[in-house]
């Protein structure tokens, strides 16, 4: 519990902003899909 | 199955039931049974909607999906993790300021009852409908492999599942979820490292690797665009972003789990985490499919999967042809053993040209299997015309079954039961959710005690459990279970992410234009879907942008007419 309230402060983890949370997932997204395409690249 | 394993199966699902009610017990009024007292923490939440989403047919399909197709099926999910940011920014901040017990009571509030009214019933009609398909597929499956009473499976699989989502609602669905979801992928990873382990000796994880990627497993992306296809970059991050937003922005049985968070931003990093988890836990789950594609280049598989339509091949008049057939599968899969073998030489000793032309023989040989199983296939449609011709779905259980050593198959065994019951749950919680507050709250009985409504939460749970487990006998086999589910959603997920889409961004379409566009773009997408070729994730995009065109061609008609009865 907290743990929940450390983290209950109306702000992302990790970073000041929401903005850096939504940034940090569409960079995952965009990271994997780089790594993927290479692993199909390779084996073409 | 084994002793060990009936007991790892019983005490698995006894402990997360009996827990599960003992956690959640006292549940007394109705914002603790719809919205659990509003007590998750981030992580219950996204492992919640993460168990919600991951029905048994997920663990089922997918394996097999990637042991026929690879993994592009992967691509599906991009959309995911986009859509998961739109709620974040626009869904989730709407839903806690209006302290909304469903999505659809924010549409009254923007538009007017009939609009909320409408996309509640199209929720409760495909949500009802394909919880039963989400029943049915596990228990067919397992029901075939184990011989079991395939209605005693889903009764079973339903009955426990009213049990405790009836004690404790919300909050029972959610703790039990965490237990499931830990049983789920230590199950799966458990399953994996065996696959591995079970290869010969002298192929280690990374030949299985290379051997998979250079037979065509790994395919994870294709940037190349075909409307008619229906796993590419381009359909994953577009199509999927609309199906995504609308089944994790206007389906209850999602919103459902993120609206029971402490706060709004617990529930948003709940619903980001799970757009971080979702596509490496795919990647999971069809790389074991892949390592299971590989077993089978070293280990000769079966010439069906299925092997209660082969058993019933082999029974009738056809039973020598397929013995003929088994014959020449088992001489391609001898010579399949020689490509393979200079394949790995290839790979070990880094020579294309061995590479290359082990790939020619090994793209001939395939050729081969297809066409052995393509006449497998027509053998059992001419035995019986109703026989399931596809057995995809039977790779992954029917290797579990055979291969697993004691203990671990009794606890994947488990991980199909409990995937089953976690989005189950979900959906008899969501059902009941919007039967009461939207219809019977709203429009039946308007005024009434505390108790009243929760006693009616707990009897719509019962009713709705009861309409899935006869849905689920009721039905019929279809080509492909995931794919059953998803384009049943994808058909009405369009008109309800239109109506939202046009509350959200359209301020200037009023209530009477976004009724009548919906109930004309239901009608059109049904058509297009039976109509049309078109690949099923673009009914979507489709469904969504046509209620957002007819809302404004009608606000403009009836924009004028109303202006004309002011005047």
């Amino acid at each position: 519990m907290q743990e929940n309230d450390k983290m209950d402060t109306g702000k992302p983890p990790f970073f000041k902003t929401w903005r850096g949370m939504y940034l940090l997932v569409m960079g995952v997204l965009v990271l994997q899909i780089i790594v993927y395409y290479a692993i199909t690249r390779y084996f073409l | 199955m084994s002793y060990i394993d009936w007991l790892v199966l019983v005490f698995t699902l006894a402990f997360i039931v009996i827990y599960g009610i003992w956690k959640t017990r006292g549940s007394r009024n109705i914002e603790g049974f719809l919205k659990g007292d509003n007590s998750d923490a981030w992580w219950r939440i996204c492992l919640s909607i993460m168990a919600t989403q991951a029905s048994a047919i997920t663990f089922l399909s997918t394996p097999g999906q990637a042991y026929e197709d690879g993994m592009r099926f992967l691509q599906f999910y991009f959309g995911l993790p986009l859509a998961m940011v739109i709620i974040s920014v626009t869904f989730i901040p709407i839903f806690y300021r209006l302290k909304v017990y469903t999505a659809y009571e924010f549409l009254e509030n923007r538009f007017d009852l009939k609009t909320r009214s409408l996309a509640a019933f199209l929720f409760l009609v495909q949500r009802g409908l394909s919880t039963g398909i989400s029943i049915y597929a596990p228990a067919i499956i397992l029901s075939s492999i184990m011989g079991w009473n395939i209605n005693l499976t889903i009764m079973f699989i339903g009955t426990v599942v009213i049990i405790y989502t009836v004690s404790g609602g919300t909050k029972a669905v959610s703790v039990t979820q965490t237990q499931q979801m830990a049983v789920m992928m230590g199950g799966m990873v458990l399953a994996g490292v065996m696959i591995v382990y079970m290869l010969p000796q002298d192929v280690s994880f990374t030949d299985a690797v290379q051997v998979a990627g250079h037979m065509g497993k790994m395919n994870m992306v294709n940037f190349s665009f075909d409307w008619n296809d229906r796993y590419n970059v381009w359909s994953g991050i577009t199509a999927g972003l609309f199906l995504f937003m609308s089944y994790f922005g206007t389906d209850q049985s999602q919103v459902g789990r993120y609206l029971s968070g402490t706060s709004i931003a617990q529930s948003r990093i709940g619903v980001l985490f799970n757009g971080l988890l979702k596509i490496p836990m795919q990647v999971l789950i069809l790389f074991i499919g892949v390592l299971v594609f590989v077993f089978y280049q070293f280990v000769q598989p079966p010439v069906f999967f299925n092997q209660v339509e082969k058993a019933k091949l082999e029974n009738s008049v056809y039973a020598g042809n397929l013995s003929a057939l088994e014959k020449e599968h088992t001489q391609v899969f001898q010579e399949k053993s020689h490509g393979i073998k200079s394949l790995l030489q290839g790979i070990r000793q880094e020579d294309e040209t061995i590479i290359s032309a082990a790939r020619e023989d090994l793209d001939a040989i395939k050729a081969k299997e297809k066409s052995i199983h393509g006449r497998v296939v027509s053998l059992l449609e001419k035995a019986d015309p109703t026989a399931e011709a596809k057995d995809t779905d039977y790779v992954f259980i029917s290797f579990v079954m055979k291969y697993m050593p004691v203990g671990l198959v009794g606890l994947l065994v488990a991980v199909v039961f409990s995937a089953s019951m976690s989005s189950s749950a979900s959906a008899f919680n969501a059902l009941a959710s919007t039967t009461l507050v939207d219809i019977y709250k709203r429009s039946v009985k308007r005024v009434a005690s505390e108790t009243h409504y929760l006693n009616m939460s707990r009897v719509f749970t019962i009713v709705w459990g009861l309409i899935a487990i006869f849905f689920a006998t009721l039905a019929s086999r279809m080509e492909n279970l995931i794919q059953a589910v998803n384009i049943l959603g994808s058909i009405f997920y369009g008109t309800i992410l239109g109506i939202f889409v046009v509350a959200f961004y359209f301020k200037y379409i009023k209530a009477q234009a976004v009724f009548w566009a919906a109930l004309l773009t239901q009608t059109l997408v049904i058509i297009i879907y039976w109509k049309s070729e078109i690949g099923f994730l673009w009914l979507n995009p489709i469904g969504c942008l046509l209620v957002i065109f007819f809302g404004s061609v009608f606000q403009l008609l009836f924009g004028r007419k109303e202006m004309v009865i002011e005047k």
